[in-house]
């Protein structure tokens, strides 16, 4: 059984070419590789990687208290059977017909699988504290469909996992025990399910067009496209297109994001970040990677959330608009497709998991201590609680791109790459979402809630086990930044990639200090727009508030024509119940006590009237 | 502020005398970019980093984008503020 990084290593080191992205460890390692190439091969490889983590988290209730320590326990066991699982594609099976392969692994499929792994590990250890064990069982559940529908073969497995990271970790958002994470929870739910429901549709529409459920062959990328061969729109192509769409927060289909992930607990929002929206992104990749529709979605997707994210009072959505925002980085790349573009997504989406995850637990922790996350409660923790405050700072740097730290070696090669393809405008867009990102994340986040005006709170420096856990990702951050040809190396194609020249590095930093110079300058001159405690709409107010008030303003049209139709209807009903009455009550010409005489006189009449009228 | 990480200790960033060495040191920063820029003129961009569009042959342009970048993504979310603003418990009601 030769293992995967191994595998990758040894590759790694076959690419001596480029000196410099070879060390001799890595040499080292791959002969190791080599000579482990001869062991059998295992049955657990024939199941999907993560299925440990998802069995086993129904065990863990035996475990009571130490639940906790069983999430780690798992999450590294299951990250150990995945770097010893090999490529390729196992696990098939005949099912009506069609062969199903529930395991397929490759370049882009493994990184993917490493850095859920390494999310799940991190975010295990940040939860150690946690004695709700349902939330272990949900977190672990969660993180494995995950890391099963990243290394799906077929788009029915894929639809499977696909559904189940939905409703795991829906319960991460209900575990806060509120009426709104309850509600917001039950909108999650819907749009998530919703999503999968449009996965199979096109599943099974692409089953009877093409005679296959595959979902790329090993190595594919970029394997569905929205268009047919002929030319025309392919409606099943638009269906899977659309449910990776609603998971990836499209514009428009974003919100679900924002009003779920900062109800969820501390805890849970580390695991809801990592996972979902960063599936989406491999499925993307997978399955559209250059459309040329997803560089103008992507580019949208960098822009507008910046702009929410300046008045956002809660810092969590902050980061939540932020993730949005980072996530349009990725899709831009997917939708250029180079091969450079793919590196740049594959590259960002790992060192994106990572630094959210880190600025999610620094704001995790603030809600643990503090209570709140929002921006107008909060400022001057950096005095109690120097550690959070440091890593935060770190997790902030990363996401702006400041050089030596991972946001600048994997967003760099977005950018080059749209300019490679001589795409002018996102281009500009993406150098003025990265100014943007400078502002909610790089400055807002941390100068809120740590420094800014002292709130006068001192709480407590975070427990033990998030310190730990952020120091971990703190470490990867800049692991990743100094690093980089460790992470290049993991890429799904060869790097050559150069992120550090005195061009590139001056460059990017005129960019950055520049902004934050803006913000001086904003603030010294009191334009920089204070905090404020409100609801900001965006898009969930159509299904929040205008659907349900014009179902209202329908509904009352509707009891206003039915009483209208009662009332005609009872109108009538009472003036013939009246005339009914005139007539035949005692006294009324039909109710009357007629004499025999009478009715003798009017009989004649009646027939000598007719015989009247016989004769004429 | 990102640079601010060497110093952590209570009290420091009370006093505005730190906080005016911070901007100053901002300042300088600032002027060593464009120093390095004015300083490497056009043989400026290396092979890895080839100019693509004519704007990067503008000094400063990064600069540029990043300073008016930040104010205007700032001045649209106070315009943006002012319609879908609606009070903490909108959605409580």
């Amino acid at each position: 059984m030769i293992g995967n990084l191994f595998g990758l290593l040894g590759d790694h080191a076959s690419h001596a070419g480029h000196g410099d992205h070879v060390n001799a460890t890595s040499e080292a390692l791959a002969q190791v590789a080599a000579s482990a190439a001869d062991l059998p091969a295992g049955f657990l490889q024939q199941l999907p990687p993560g299925t440990l983590m998802i069995l086993g988290a129904l065990l863990l209730p035996l475990l009571g208290r130490r639940a906790a320590w069983g999430s780690l326990v798992l999450s590294i066991a299951s990250l150990v059977l995945f770097l010893l699982t090999p490529m390729g594609v196992f696990g098939q099976f005949e099912l009506f017909d069609q062969t199903l392969a529930m395991v397929r692994i490759d370049r882009l499929s493994f990184i993917f699988g490493l850095v859920f792994h390494l999310a799940a590990i991190v975010s295990s250890i940040y939860a150690l504290h946690v004695t709700d064990v349902k939330q272990h069982i949900s977190g672990m559940m969660y993180a494995g469909g995950a890391i099963a529908a990243s290394c799906a073969g077929d788009l029915m497995t894929l639809f499977v996992f696909w559904e189940l990271t939905a409703i795991t970790s829906v319960v991460l958002v209900w575990a806060s025990n509120t009426s709104a994470s309850y509600r917001s929870g039950m909108r999650y739910l819907m749009i998530q399910v919703g999503s999968g429901v449009l996965l199979l549709s096109g599943a099974i529409m692409r089953l009877s067009e093409t005679g296959a459920v595959s979902f790329g062959a090993l190595g594919e990328i970029g394997a569905i496209g929205l268009y047919q061969d002929e030319g025309g729109l392919s409606v099943s192509g638009l269906l899977i297109f659309l449910a990776f769409g609603i998971k990836c927060a499209f514009p428009l289909l974003h919100n679900w994001l924002q009003d779920s992930y900062p109800q969820a607990t501390p805890t849970g929002t580390v695991f809801l970040s990592a996972f979902t929206t960063k599936l989406a992104v491999y499925s993307l990749a997978r399955g559209f990677a250059g459309t040329e529709e997803l560089i103008w979605i992507g580019s949208a997707m960098t822009l507008f959330p910046i702009i929410f994210a300046v008045i956002e009072n809660d810092l969590r959505r902050v980061l939540a608009y932020s993730l949005n925002n980072q996530l349009g980085f990725m899709v831009v790349g997917i939708g250029i497709g180079s091969e450079l573009a793919i590196n740049g997504m594959a590259a960002h989406a790992f060192c994106h998991i990572i630094y959210k995850a880190l600025l999610f637990m620094s704001m995790g922790a603030v809600l643990h201590r503090v209570g709140t996350t929002k921006a107008t409660e909060l400022g001057g923790l950096h005095k109690s609680m120097p550690w959070t405050t440091g890593f935060c700072m770190i997790g902030a740097g990363s996401i702006s791109g400041f050089p030596l730290l991972s946001g600048f070696v994997s967003k760099s090669m977005i950018i080059s790459a749209a300019a490679q393809a001589d795409l002018f405008w996102p281009w500009l867009v993406l150098l003025i979402a990265s100014a943007g990102v400078m502002e909610h994340s790089g400055i807002k986040i941390p100068f809120f809630a740590f420094f800014a005006h002292d709130s006068g709170k001192r709480p407590q420096e975070a427990p033990w086990n998030m310190l730990l856990a952020m120091a971990l990702a703190a470490g990867l951050c800049i692991l990743l930044g100094i690093a980089y040809p460790l992470l290049y190396g993991l890429l799904p194609y060869e790097s050559h990639y150069a992120p550090y020249t005195l061009s590139h590095v001056t460059l990017q930093l005129q960019l950055l200090l520049f902004a934050a110079l803006a913000f001086v300058v904003l603030m010294k001159t009191k334009l920089y727009p204070s905090e404020i405690r409100a609801t900001n709409l965006d898009t969930d107010w159509v299904y929040r508030r205008l659907l349900p008030g014009a179902i209202g303003v329908g509904g009352t049209v509707v009891l206003a024509i039915d009483r209208g139709a009662r009332k005609a209807f009872l109108a009538i009903v009472g003036s013939v119940i009246r005339t009914g009455q005139k007539w035949f009550h005692e006294g009324g010409l039909m109710g009357r006590a007629w004499s025999t005489n009478t009715m003798a006189v009017w009989a004649t009449l009646i027939l000598g009237l007719c015989l009247v009228l016989y004769y004429l | 502020m990102t640079e601010n990480s060497e110093a952590n200790s209570p009290g420091w960033f009370d006093k505005p005398a730190n906080i005016n060495r911070l901007i100053v040191a901002l300042v300088s920063a600032c002027l060593v970019l464009l120093a390095v820029e004015a300083i490497f003129g056009k043989s400026f961009y290396d092979d890895h980093h080839p100019a693509h569009f004519p704007i990067e042959q503008m000094f400063g342009y990064q600069a540029l984008i990043g300073f008016l970048a930040f104010v205007v993504v700032v001045f649209l979310g106070t315009i943006l503020r002012t319609v879908i603003r609606r009070s903490e418990d909108y959605y409580d009601r």
